[in-house]
């Protein structure tokens, strides 16, 4: 069924005549208000791009996290990724929505990053992953149990997820991260991906697949 | 271990909320990224500014190229006209060569207004100054210049091969060779065959 656009009113209104941008995947298009603001940004307003900046700040650096996984360094892929965006807006033609292109810009500046760390596995694999329960945050997900046996099982089974996921391959964990936070919908990671969306609902399924096997694997260890 | 743990486990991995002061550090980058209210980018003075610093003069010099090919005279400098150079100093003295009557069969020393102009530039100009060696191997030149007869061929002429003067080797003389018979014993006589 067509929805009927009749009703729209307002600035931002959008009309029948008014077409959504269309990607592989279907119209994903930005909501009217984002699109004025990509408008006027595009025509050199600075203000509506310092707007685009407040509203998708959050979820650009979340994206930079999920390929660096260090604060510190999605911080300043963040900032790269704006201020990219800035210079190339004028080249944004509306084939997918802002938030997805801004986020395949940030996705290429952190997998750019990610590459140019030296050893970049050894340091991923022991930021912020210490074994002192205090700043490990791994507490959040365990439940409260009163029994501080079987608190220390549950801690020791996130555990093992956690290192196993760690343990993907990059394409695998990149994919299972993204999917996973929940902020990103299945056809805008494919986009960031730039893979097919069955390629993604392979991955996230292979992922998960894996991990669970491993933490099979540990299980049976002694 | 359920999807769902994983899921939670693979979500606390990337659940880490941005600094509280990014965004305005973000905005602050921008600001210093180079960007006029317009959007457009100020000129830079990086690789930008060079590369125009380098392409004017070398666009001027191709359209100066251009127009001096056309219009030779453009570039021409004083004492030089067109493609034709006067030079003050001659380089050999044609003066007897364009005094040499012209013969029938003989090849000529330059044709129409080349010859005119050689012939009329060197008259205006000075005598060389030569010293007597090579005046004296000028003269010589000339001389065996003006003695080749150039459309003229010469009958060579020879001696019969059986003449006396002829360099050939003299005729081999084959001695017929003489063959003589053996004597042969007739068959059967002195020495038998036996076997």
């Amino acid at each position: 069924m067509v929805p009927s656009f009749a009703a729209s009113t307002g600035p931002f209104a959008v009309t029948p005549d008014t077409e959504l941008p269309v990607s592989e995947y279907g119209r994903v298009g930005d909501p009217p208000e984002v699109r004025a603001l990509v408008a006027a940004a595009q025509a050199g307003d600075r203000s509506a791009f310092d707007d685009l900046v407040t509203r998708y700040h959050r979820a650009v650096f979340r994206t930079a996290m999920a390929a660096l996984q260090r604060p510190e360094d999605a911080d300043n892929t963040t900032q790269d990724a704006f201020v990219l965006a800035w210079r190339k807006i004028s080249a944004f033609r509306g084939d997918s929505s802002f938030k997805t292109w801004l986020l395949t810009i940030v996705w290429r500046q952190a997998l750019d990053r990610r590459r140019a760390r030296a050893r970049w596995w050894q340091r991923s694999t022991t930021v912020s992953r210490s074994d002192d329960p205090s700043d490990d945050g791994l507490d959040r997900l365990v439940s409260h149990e009163a029994d501080p046996e079987r608190h220390a099982a549950a801690r020791h089974r996130v555990r093992q997820v956690r290192d196993a996921i760690t343990r993907l391959s990059p394409k695998l964990r990149d994919t299972l991260l993204l999917a996973s936070d929940g902020e990103y919908s299945y056809e805008e990671i494919a986009e960031m991906l730039g893979v097919p969306l069955g390629t993604v609902k392979w991955r996230v399924s292979e992922a998960r697949k894996l991990v669970q096997q491993r933490c099979e694997q540990s299980k049976e260890k002694p | 271990m359920s999807i769902h743990d994983i899921d939670r486990v693979a979500r606390h991995l990337v659940d880490t909320e941005p600094p509280p002061n990014l965004e305005t550090r973000i905005l602050a980058r921008l600001d210093a990224a180079g960007r006029d209210a317009t959007g457009q980018e100020r000129p830079s003075e990086g690789w930008t500014w060079w590369m125009w610093r380098a392409a004017l003069p070398a666009a001027l010099a191709t359209i100066a190229i251009v127009m001096g090919t056309r219009n030779p005279k453009i570039l021409a400098p004083n004492g030089v006209q067109g493609t034709e150079v006067l030079s003050p100093q001659p380089v050999a003295d044609f003066s007897r060569i364009a005094k040499l009557e012209p013969q029938p069969g003989r090849a000529s020393v330059g044709t129409g207004k080349a010859a005119e102009g050689i012939s009329t530039r060197t008259s205006d100009t000075t005598e060389p100054r030569l010293s007597s060696e090579e005046a004296a191997w000028m003269d010589r030149r000339i001389l065996m210049l003006a003695a080749v007869e150039a459309l003229r061929v010469e009958h060579l002429s020879f001696d019969p091969l059986n003449s006396a003067g002829s360099t050939q080797p003299e005729a081999l003389a084959i001695t017929p060779l003489i063959m003589t018979p053996l004597p042969l014993e007739p068959l059967g006589s002195g020495r038998h065959n036996d076997r």
